[in-house]
């Protein structure tokens, strides 16, 4: 019985965390954790740039 | 006994507090979904010469010719839907004078799709014309924006991959004016003006519009010079203009000059443009009918 007790009165400590959804501040730390653990990967060039000159002087 | 009846209670009270706050647990989004929606790696080619200058006055021929070079210190702004989604880096290719360098960096753009097209803006958002003095190390480093557009053509986890033929477009036009006073005249300081009011002082670019702030524009050089002033100017209409100009002479007396700009340089932006020996001359503020001296 004892034992029993102690496991609800863990589950609601770890519920308040997780589902609150108004918790915004929980949400942005588990975006930020998503982010840092991303996997990073490099894709190959795909395309040059070009670089207008201004040209030749227009003389005014 | 009394403890029995006090733990039993609490017990139920526990449980049911318990389902009531699993009634409002939210649906938590996948993290991995997410995330493969949102940040992405950006590599993409760019041209670029391996000069240190971006701007380079080509005077062996006739006419001159103002060359535009990628720095390597430069950073280029990537937008997506009008926000800003992340900073490209620039690393030169190799070789003696590579003509192309990488851009690379991270874009956190939520929602990013095949199709979608990015703004990709040199160097910053924010493009501020006011502070010159005259010279084109002073432009290129200050004074030289430039964008360009590319369209995602897949998008394979983080990685994005973009197509469509993208060239960096230079947004104002480098003048280069010079002025006579029977002789060259000596510049120390030099205000510009449009007819039509179309100086742009200031621009910055926000939820994908631009905002403009119109006035003057006022040259300082280091020293007062008789070379040619090279300013850089964004004049927002393109149809032909008067500028107006008063100038700071290096005896200290004031100079008016003015100079018509045709519809045929301003009808794009990205040129350069030549107006050397402008007449100036220095006001007669006397009254009509005597000289400056009797009036006072």
């Amino acid at each position: 019985m004892k034992s029993k007790v102690k496991e609800t009165y863990k589950a609601p400590a770890m519920h308040v965390v997780a589902f609150s959804p108004e918790c915004i501040v929980c949400n942005s730390v588990n975006a930020l954790i998503w982010q840092l653990t991303l996997p990073s990967s490099v894709s190959s060039p795909s395309e040059e740039f070009g670089r207008t000159d201004y040209g030749e002087a227009n003389i005014i | 006994m009394k403890a029995k009846y006090f733990v039993i209670p609490a017990f139920l009270l526990l449980m049911a507090a318990c389902q009531k706050e699993e009634q409002f647990d939210p649906e938590t989004p996948e993290p991995s979904a997410e995330v493969s929606d949102s940040v992405f790696t950006l590599t993409v080619q760019a041209s670029k010469g391996l000069e240190t200058k971006a701007l380079w006055l080509d005077t062996s021929g006739s006419p001159d010719i103002l060359r535009a070079y990628w720095k390597n210190t430069e950073q280029v702004q990537v937008f997506h839907n009008g926000s800003f989604v992340g900073t490209l880096g620039v690393t030169p290719g190799t070789g003696e004078k590579p003509s192309t360098a990488t851009l690379n960096g991270t874009v956190s753009a939520p929602g990013l799709a095949v199709g979608d097209e990015l703004l990709l803006m040199l160097p910053r958002q924010t493009w501020n014309y006011t502070g010159q003095v005259g010279t084109l190390s002073s432009i290129e480093n200050t004074y030289d924006y430039a964008t360009a557009t590319v369209e995602v053509s897949s998008i394979s986890g983080s990685t994005v991959t973009t197509t469509k033929q993208a060239t960096f477009q230079n947004q104002q036009s480098v003048y280069r004016f010079s002025f006579t006073a029977g002789d060259a005249l000596s510049v120390k300081g030099m205000t510009i003006s449009s007819a039509g009011g179309r100086l742009v002082q200031s621009r910055t670019y926000e939820a994908g519009a631009w905002n403009n702030v119109l006035d003057n524009l006022t040259v300082t050089p280091a020293s007062a010079t008789t070379d040619p002033l090279y300013v850089s100017i964004f004049n927002q209409g393109t149809s032909a203009d008067t500028y107006s100009f008063i100038l700071t002479g290096s005896d200290d007396a004031l100079y008016t000059a003015s100079k018509g700009i045709p519809d045929t340089v301003l009808d794009t932006p990205g040129k350069f443009i030549s107006a050397t020996g402008i007449p100036a001359t220095k006001p007669d503020f006397s009254p009509a009918s005597g000289t400056t001296e009797t009036a006072l």
